[in-house]
């Protein structure tokens, strides 16, 4: 939409959202002339498409991060089997064994 | 055991050792560093006090030289070690390995005296607290990968929103370095935008497992982050200084969870209302349409004549057409998104509830269509169609057809051209 710069549909989910919304709203008003019902509508489907796309399941895959000591961030994945708990495929090391428990 | 026969000293000492040894082992104590000795060798010999009792202490050269800070007179600390005996003096000593500086007090002093001081900057202060996003793409976690703490959080994510993509951010929770490594991470995550909410969760544990929470530096950390923080650690009836200037507090890993994933179904039915509100927009927008031209070819356009060409059939027919082609490629968009959801979760029957959509729509199309020029073609007009009923607009396209309809108010009639008139 011109008010936001972006065609409907290419904002975030919530910009989205908020813009059907308000175009909603406006093709409630009993003063909307007919010309603009049309292009509202379009306009509102191409929203409503949008906001489902966004709702779609994503992929199960979960990032692992880890720092490593020369400071650069090493990727890996974490192996969410249902019931087992988390296991890393190939993060680093698989567990810190017991932490230090100083005080 | 035979009684008749006498221990050596040694043999006692042996004893005492042992069972010391054995049975104490290593320790951390805390206490006061009093009658502190350095030797020339580089150990340190000193006494380690509370308000009753004191043990003397031994730390060797080669521990000596591990620690980054000096023993001191007076100074409050916590040792660890092992207890062992000094046959020579039969003495019992502790063999001090490591030694950390107390603080000025115990844990609860020491998390008291920072909760002041933040309080005081304004940290806990609700308007200093970001938002967390209604509509969380990205969550990053900071916690140990390996914890039941981000077993549930994963769990309670996956099953509310099978959309959230996480991203886990492997830290130490307890013991040395643990904090630095939480407040690390959470700096990172925002510098490299990694996520759109940041939740440091750990599970439950005693103040002392909980420590890294509580230190300044990543209270520090979790007001600079640029991205809203959630923070989640141990139990309900834990409180720790992560939660007083996080942005939102939640009892438990769980609960965090719940807090930044609000349901998917729920976001398809808002936006399935949006989108049926918008359908009746359309309906609605015609019923008035359709009373008010009625209104208009009763009354007032008679007098004015300019509404009157303004409003004229043809123009209305127009936009009827130009109506229908609008709702035909919304509805293509509507078949897309039931085809996708259909996949997801029929059980929702989204497909009646689309049909009765498209059913209502097309009523709303018809009942325009069907009011379009008929009140106008009573005053005279007459529309050409083209055999198959499309308007024709111009005498070029008319000339092409050959073929014609006429349509006047009361009925239809099949025309010719026959040829062309300048």
């Amino acid at each position: 939409m011109a008010k936001t710069g972006k065609a409907a549909g290419e904002g975030s989910f919530e910009e989205s959202l908020k813009q059907l919304e308000s175009l909603v709203e406006q093709m409630e008003s009993p003063e909307l002339p007919l010309e603009t019902i049309v292009e509202k509508y379009e306009t509102g489907m191409k929203l409503v498409s949008a906001c489902s796309e966004k709702l779609k399941a994503a992929e199960k895959r979960i990032l692992l991060l880890t720092k490593k000591k020369d400071g650069s961030i090493e990727e890996g994945e974490l192996d969410e089997k249902a019931g087992e708990g988390p296991k890393i495929v190939h993060g680093k090391k698989a567990g810190r064994g017991a932490p230090d428990l100083l005080i | 055991m035979n009684r008749v026969e006498p221990l050596s000293v040694s043999a006692l000492t042996a004893q005492i050792k042992e069972i010391l040894e054995d049975q104490v082992g290593e320790v951390s104590v805390q206490g006061e560093i009093s009658n502190l000795r350095h030797q020339s060798s580089g150990h340190y010999y000193f006494t380690l006090k509370d308000e009753g009792s004191q043990i003397p202490c031994a730390l060797f050269k080669g521990s000596a030289l591990r620690l980054g800070v000096q023993p001191q007179d007076g100074a409050k600390v916590v040792a660890e070690g092992e207890v062992s005996v000094y046959a020579p003096r039969g003495a019992y000593q502790l063999i001090v390995r490591n030694l950390q500086p107390a603080g000025k007090g115990d844990l609860h002093q020491r998390f008291e005296e920072l909760k002041r001081k933040l309080q005081l900057e304004g940290l806990f202060a609700e308007e200093r607290k970001r938002e967390i996003p209604e509509f969380v793409e990205r969550v990053a976690l900071v916690t140990s990968p390996t914890g039941a703490a981000v077993r549930d959080a994963i769990h309670v994510l996956q099953r509310r929103c099978p959309r959230i993509r996480i991203t886990v951010f492997g830290v130490k929770v307890q013991g040395e370095g643990a904090a630095e490594e939480v407040a690390d991470a959470i700096g990172e995550i925002g510098r490299r935008n990694l996520a759109d909410v940041v939740m440091v969760v750990r599970g439950g544990g005693s103040l002392e497992d909980l420590w890294a929470f509580n230190e300044e530096v990543v209270a520090r950390a979790v007001v600079a982050s640029t991205i809203p923080v959630i923070s989640g650690v141990g139990h309900e009836t834990d409180f720790t200084i992560c939660d007083f200037v996080a942005d939102v507090r939640a009892p438990t890993p769980s609960a965090a969870a719940e807090i930044v994933s609000r349901p998917d179904e729920d976001w398809r039915e808002e936006v399935r209302g949006w989108g049926e509100r918008l359908a009746e927009a359309v309906i609605d927008f015609v019923e008035e349409k359709k009373r008010r031209l009625g209104d208009l070819a009763g009354s007032y356009v008679f007098r004015e004549p300019g509404k009157m060409v303004e409003m004229s059939g043809q123009r209305v027919d127009e936009l009827a057409v130009q109506l229908m082609r609008g709702l035909e490629s919304g509805w293509r968009y509507r078949k897309q998104y039931a085809e996708g959801l259909l996949g997801r979760w029929s059980a929702l029957r989204p497909e009646r509830r689309l049909r009765e959509f498209s059913l209502r729509v097309q009523a709303a199309l018809d009942r325009l269509r069907a009011m379009g020029p008929e009140e106008t073609l009573k005053r005279g007009y007459a529309l050409v169609q083209s055999t198959d009923g499309k308007l024709v607009r111009k005498v070029e396209p008319a000339r092409k057809l050959g073929d014609l309809v006429v349509r006047f108010a009361d009925g239809k009639l099949p025309v010719q051209v026959k040829g062309k008139r300048d």
